[in-house]
């Protein structure tokens, strides 16, 4: 049932990135994520720009689990320059692991993940690393990390079309492919990001976020 | 897993060893001011240059926050000059230390304020 909900949601509401997970003072933030691993959605609500907190719902298709919970973001430290910001930010989140039916038969299990996440950017380039720490009982255990290196081809000013190039490298000890290379293109206009992109193994990477 | 908590450690420390963002915010404006800024009340425009404006999200951030203002009849944020142009209604003023409130709340600093009105 949940991952039928799940599955709903990610039909209506493309991918995300979990960029910048903190937005301002009562801003909103929906964002779907899907990769080679999984499909995400995080809807967030930002009281104050140092913190978010929302709903997390994933889909770990490999080992076919769905998490359902909530996720709280809080920017620990940032640091702004004239031409550039940099951020460090914790993102931990507590729920339900529910196992697929027909694997394992249905069952549930408490559930959380905790991750660091840092970035630097300036408007011409971009790094960011995340290392996460994932607990679902029996289901499923695990520590995964990303980075990403992303270079802006030209500079728009606000309210244009910003383009990325970016390279993303995945280490998930768990997964079939422990390491993936994913080249991604990612759009960015208003109050939309959109990302698009293939892993060096063929999988599409579609994230989507949008501000409000 | 060692490595995920060296990670954690190190930001933490991070954390709880520097200064709290705001006061940073405040301690590098103050040291552009060349007035007893805290007394200063703005009126019609106010131009302040910001720092850590680097993308759309940014600029959204000082938008919200500053158009919930009753003083404010408009903003403009250009990226490119890292400038936040901000025009009081005729009649309103702001103070100077609600204008570095309003930017710091948003997750920005303030380089230096330039205004054609202010007492």
């Amino acid at each position: 049932m949940f991952q039928k909900i799940l599955i709903v949601l990610l039909c209506a509401m493309p991918a995300l990135a979990e960029s910048r997970p903190v937005s301002y003072p009562t801003g909103w933030t929906t964002m779907a994520m899907n990769d080679a691993d999984k499909n995400a959605v995080h809807v967030h609500y930002s009281p104050t720009f140092k913190y978010s907190v929302g709903y997390k719902g994933e889909y770990w298709r490999e080992d076919e689990w769905s998490f359902h919970g909530i996720q709280v973001n809080y920017l620990a430290k940032r640091w702004n320059k004239k031409a550039s910001q940099a951020n460090v930010y914790f993102k931990n989140a507590i729920g339900l692991a529910i196992g697929d039916e027909s694997q394992t038969g249905s069952h549930q299990q408490l559930a959380g993940f905790s991750a660091i996440a840092a970035d630097w950017e300036d408007r011409r380039l971009f790094t960011s690393y995340e290392g996460r720490l994932t607990h679902a009982g029996d289901l499923d255990q695990f520590f995964m990390q990303k980075a990403r290196l992303g270079v802006a081809p030209y500079i728009g000013n606000y309210g244009d079309l910003h383009t990325w190039l970016m390279l993303q490298v995945d280490h998930n000890p768990k997964s079939s492919n422990p390491v993936t290379w994913t080249p991604l293109v990612r759009f960015f206009k208003g109050v939309h990001l959109l990302e698009l992109g293939s892993n060096l193994q063929g999988d599409a990477l579609l994230n989507w976020v949008i501000r409000f | 897993m060692k490595l995920f908590l060296n990670l954690w450690m190190a930001a933490s420390l991070m954390l709880f060893t520097g200064n709290s963002y705001a006061n940073d915010a405040h301690k590098h404006e103050k040291g552009q001011s060349n007035v007893a800024a805290e007394n200063v009340m703005y009126s019609g425009d106010v131009k302040v240059h910001v720092t850590g404006l680097v993308c759309d999200f940014c600029a959204q951030a000082l938008e919200k926050v500053f158009g919930k203002q009753e003083a404010v009849q408009s903003i403009n944020v250009d990226l490119n000059e890292s400038l936040v142009s901000v025009t009081l209604k005729e009649g309103h003023t702001m103070s100077h230390q609600k204008l570095i409130q309003l930017i710091v709340d948003s997750g920005y600093n303030v380089d230096k304020v330039e205004a054609s009105d202010h007492e």
